[in-house]
């Protein structure tokens, strides 16, 4: 295998969510310096901690994005969720867990429902959603933060297992690694990708397609609200306004991830791997001592880098930039030869 | 799932302790966690702390959390994960904050709250509250707004509050003394609080809204703005409404807090009644003299209070240079 050939190999949309991690550690391994700051069990604990927050809310969002569409009401539910967790669960936190995923799995299936049945755009439902459910939380909270009445809980979900996980980041891997598996051995995971590959045709093919947009909303519903359950027991709270702000990373890790905006393309663990490059950029460049707004600047370049890369007829361009460099260059040999 | 286990593997690598720092001020690393450094009262605070804790020999790393609860609870646990010798703190939510603050406590590393402390039942969980009263910035904003309307001859008004985030317990407390001193005046009723969140643009359009809500109950007379930012804000909706302003046109008596640089010019010509000292500067500097002195065997009270001033278009002069920060 030639060195371009392994580079090519390394940088096929299937793999380069995975170089891009091990890329990111690398660099980050040498900008620390031996100091130790960044290869510490303690960073790796962190990451794992942001991976809890972010991975559900981008494993949610980068589904819609496999089957074409885009679930923006995906922040509104991590803040709903919660409210409902810490509101319903001050007596039994299983129970507010198990109402707070409900309402998410609800709020994605009427979603689902209004976009197929109506034929709207997934944009335009999920903003009405996201808003929606802002509205609710407010209402729900009365504008005030709620603290959650068992501080066990937060304690006991962000309590370190073996030093590096928790039991809120296990419980992300863990859903990870079932959606993994879903997606690889079901007849459900192979329809998600037909219809994001080409929804008309994988209808004529007898696909329902509908039911399969249904699904895959209610399912990243699902795992919003799971994510926001988590996250607001885990700060024993819960507010009105968001206690994080996981949109833009969500659908950046989703990216990263290499899932595809088209549609068609991506997988459950590229995504785990998008959302690892950003956790280990934040805790990797805190844990160094670079100032946050350099964390954005790194990720959008990272983004950039990957939308040229995603370029549909990026090859074709280069190679036809570089006939047209060789004919220019033929063109002023021949002319200075005569 | 063999690459994830394969990336897992990976980040387990070369895995060194780290360890304390001796125990002397030269050396100890400080971590800032601020709500935002874009704010212009905390971006002060904070650079000016980290200035001087420098200079004093400690290692300073300021970390902002730009109102994110969760990125801040992810902020202090990395600060105990990499055994900072000291966390200064300005928490985004008082109840988010304290699973990590009740980790901190576990670890024994020492928390100091600045800006804002918490309520007295989770004392146990900080070591000392550098700052000022903000009850006593509550109380020194009423006296001045009960003053600017009696200066125009009202004693019964309608007045407005615009406060910062309302989840934060200084917003809660500065409310209780401001309601306080209106208690003792009953011709002046507050007729509505509303988040200004401590943003300038939200104040502007908050005021405008209240405007445009009173203004057939025979409009506002007078507003408490939480921070000098929130006044321009309020001065500008004002303005823009063509409705008179300050106490030489019998108009709107507008009063701020947490002094700065608008505020001063906006009470030299007179848009502006009052506001009172919050300068970051002075508290910063006053900090880090303690936590230097902690550092050095000194112990730190639970509150370390700076006393604040009221300032009006009478003692302006005396506080324009510590205001123009």
């Amino acid at each position: 295998m030639t060195f371009g050939n392994a580079v090519q190999r390394l940088f096929a949309p299937s793999a380069r969510p995975f170089t891009i991690v091990v890329g990111t550690i690398i660099v980050l391994g040498l900008f620390d310096r031996g100091t130790g700051y960044f290869f510490s069990i303690g960073t790796v604990f962190s990451v794992m901690q942001l991976f809890a927050t972010l991975g559900l809310v981008a494993l949610g969002l980068g589904l819609s994005m496999l089957i074409r569409e885009f679930d923006l009401s995906v922040s509104g539910m991590v803040g709903l969720a919660g409210c409902i967790a810490v509101l319903t669960g001050a007596s039994n936190p299983w129970l507010g867990a198990a109402l707070g995923v409900a309402a998410g799995l609800l709020g994605g299936l009427i979603q689902g429902l209004i976009m197929t049945r109506l034929n709207l755009s997934s944009v335009g439902v999920t903003l009405g959603g996201l808003l929606t459910m802002q509205g609710l939380t407010y209402v729900l909270t009365d504008n005030q933060t709620i603290s959650y009445p068992k501080i066990a809980v937060p304690l006991g979900l962000n309590a370190p297992l073996a030093g590096l996980f928790s039991l809120r980041s296990v419980v992300a891997l863990a859903v990870f690694a079932i959606a993994a598996l879903a997606m690889r051995y079901t007849r459900l995971g192979r329809d998600v990708i037909a219809t994001g590959s080409d929804r008309r045709a994988s209808r004529i093919a007898g696909l329902n397609t509908d039911r399969v947009v249904i699904s895959v909303f209610a399912a990243s519903g699902g795992s919003s609200a799971l994510a926001g359950v988590l996250l607001s027991y885990s700060l024993g709270a819960a507010s009105p306004v968001a206690l994080s702000d996981v949109l833009a990373p969500a659908a950046a890790a989703a990216i990263v991830g290499g899932v595809s905006v088209i549609g068609g393309r991506g997988s459950p663990m590229g995504i785990a791997a998008g959302v690892l490059t950003l956790c280990i950029l934040s805790s990797g460049l805190s844990a160094i001592g670079v100032a946050p707004y350099v964390h954005d600047l790194v990720t959008g370049a990272i983004l950039l880098v990957i939308a040229i890369l995603d370029a549909p007829d990026l090859a074709q361009r280069i190679t036809t930039w570089q006939f047209d460099r060789a004919e220019r260059q033929r063109n002023a040999l021949k002319g200075a030869s005569s | 799932m063999r690459r994830m286990i394969g990336l897992l593997a990976l980040l387990l690598l070369a895995l060194p302790a780290g360890g304390r720092a001796e125990a002397s001020p030269q050396g100890k690393r400080i971590l800032v966690l601020a709500t935002s450094n874009s704010n212009p009262y905390i971006g002060a605070w904070t650079s000016t702390f980290a200035r001087l804790a420098t200079a004093a020999g400690m290692q300073v790393t300021n970390l902002s959390a730009n109102y994110d609860a969760a990125v801040q609870s992810q902020q202090l646990d990395d600060g105990l994960a990499q055994k900072y010798d000291m966390i200064v703190l300005c928490y985004v939510n008082d109840q988010a904050v304290v699973p990590a603050l009740t980790r901190a406590k576990a670890a024994g590393i020492p928390i100091i709250l600045f800006a804002t402390p918490m309520e007295k039942e989770r004392e146990d969980l900080w070591t000392s509250y550098i700052g000022t009263e903000n009850a006593d910035l509550g109380r020194l904003a009423g006296e001045e707004l009960v003053k600017g309307l009696a200066a125009e001859g009202k004693t019964s008004a309608k007045v407005v509050a615009v406060t910062g985030s309302t989840q934060q317990i200084n917003v809660k407390a500065r409310m209780d003394a401001f309601k306080a001193v209106l208690a003792q005046h009953p011709g002046i009723a507050l007729v509505d609080t509303e988040d200004g969140k401590w943003n300038t643009a939200v104040s502007e359009k908050v005021t405008g809204q209240l405007l445009v809500r009173f203004s057939g109950q025979g409009g506002i007379d007078g507003i408490f703005d939480m921070a000098d930012n929130q006044a321009t804000g309020s001065i500008n909706a004002v303005e823009s409404a063509g409705v008179p302003l300050g106490v030489a046109n019998k108009g709107i008596v507008v009063v701020g807090s947490n002094c700065m640089k608008d505020g001063i010019v906006h009470i030299r010509s007179g848009e502006q009644y009052g506001t009172a000292t919050q300068i970051p500067t002075e508290e910063a500097t006053f900090a880090a003299k303690r936590v230097t002195a902690y550092f050095n065997g000194d112990k730190l009270k639970k509150y370390e209070i700076i006393p604040v001033y009221g300032i009006t278009k009478d003692n302006v002069d005396q506080f324009a240079a510590g205001c123009s920060y």
